[in-house]
């Protein structure tokens, strides 16, 4: 029975489908955080205000970056 | 408007005289003296949690590195660094927009969690009733930070701002601007 299963392939398997799920929420996160400041700045006007827009579209190229370091774990 | 204040306004500073911030809700000749934040001390605990995250990140990676592949071990510092970054980001977030503002027509707090909360309370500066200032524990002592209550007339809730620096001369402030829109 144990020949028939490769531990280290399913270990794999496990981290990898962790990593897209993590990967896909951090995503859904940064969109929300960017429309979640949209609003506080259009409330709030100060003079640093479009670094929370850069900071917000980082995270998204981060999440970005994840996703298809996600993917490329799966190929 | 006979009240004089030097204009110290730093973007980054928890306590702000004549600050240039604007609102959605301006009125025309509305003119702020006053925006009040969290003292910066009291923002040491997730800056602490953040240098901490980092030296675990660190640390984690000499154990769990052996047992997986480079490619994961890169994916596993790149959502590390991701996450530590967001912690971070969210607490600074929250930390900058929830301030206190105080104008020559009303007193405003504006409560932010960035994702999930919003609250603005503000009331008329001539419904002001009574301003209190409460510093409570040692480091409030040593760092010169502490509460301000403004209680308002009538049936309306009391406007609070917690943990903003020289919450003495806030109220002094508060209260020269009462009195001149009271006379």
């Amino acid at each position: 029975m144990v020949e028939f299963l490769d531990f280290a392939k399913i270990n794999s398997l496990i981290f990898n489908l962790f990593a897209i799920t993590l990967a896909i929420m951090y995503g859904v996160y940064s969109i929300f955080y960017i429309f979640s400041v949209r609003i506080l700045r259009n409330t709030l006007k100060t003079q640093i205000n479009f670094l929370f827009v850069v900071f917000g579209f980082v995270q998204l190229v981060l999440s970005v970056l994840l996703i298809i370091t996600a993917v490329i774990l799966f190929l | 408007m006979s009240i004089q204040l030097e204009k110290k306004n730093m973007f980054l500073n928890s306590f702000c005289q004549m600050p240039e911030v604007g609102l959605a809700n301006q009125f025309q000749d509305e003119k702020f003296f006053l925006l009040l934040r969290a003292h910066p001390v009291t923002q040491l605990f997730w800056i602490f949690n953040t240098v901490a995250l980092i030296i675990i990140v660190f640390i984690s990676e000499l154990f769990v590195g052996q047992f997986i592949n480079p490619l994961q071990l890169f994916y596993f510092r790149l959502f590390a660094f991701c996450f530590t970054f967001s912690y971070a980001l969210i607490n600074f977030t929250s930390w900058f927009f929830n301030v206190g503002l105080i104008s020559n027509f009303r007193v405003l707090d504006l409560d932010f969690i960035p994702l999930n909360y919003r609250n603005i309370t503000e009331t008329k500066i001539f419904n002001v009733e009574d301003i209190t200032s409460e510093s409570k524990g040692p480091f409030a002592s040593l760092f010169h930070y502490g509460d301000i209550y403004v209680q308002t007339a009538g049936a309306k809730g009391n406007i609070e701002f917690h943990n903003v620096p020289e919450p003495n001369k806030a109220v002094k402030i508060i209260n020269s601007l009462v009195k001149e829109n009271k006379d």
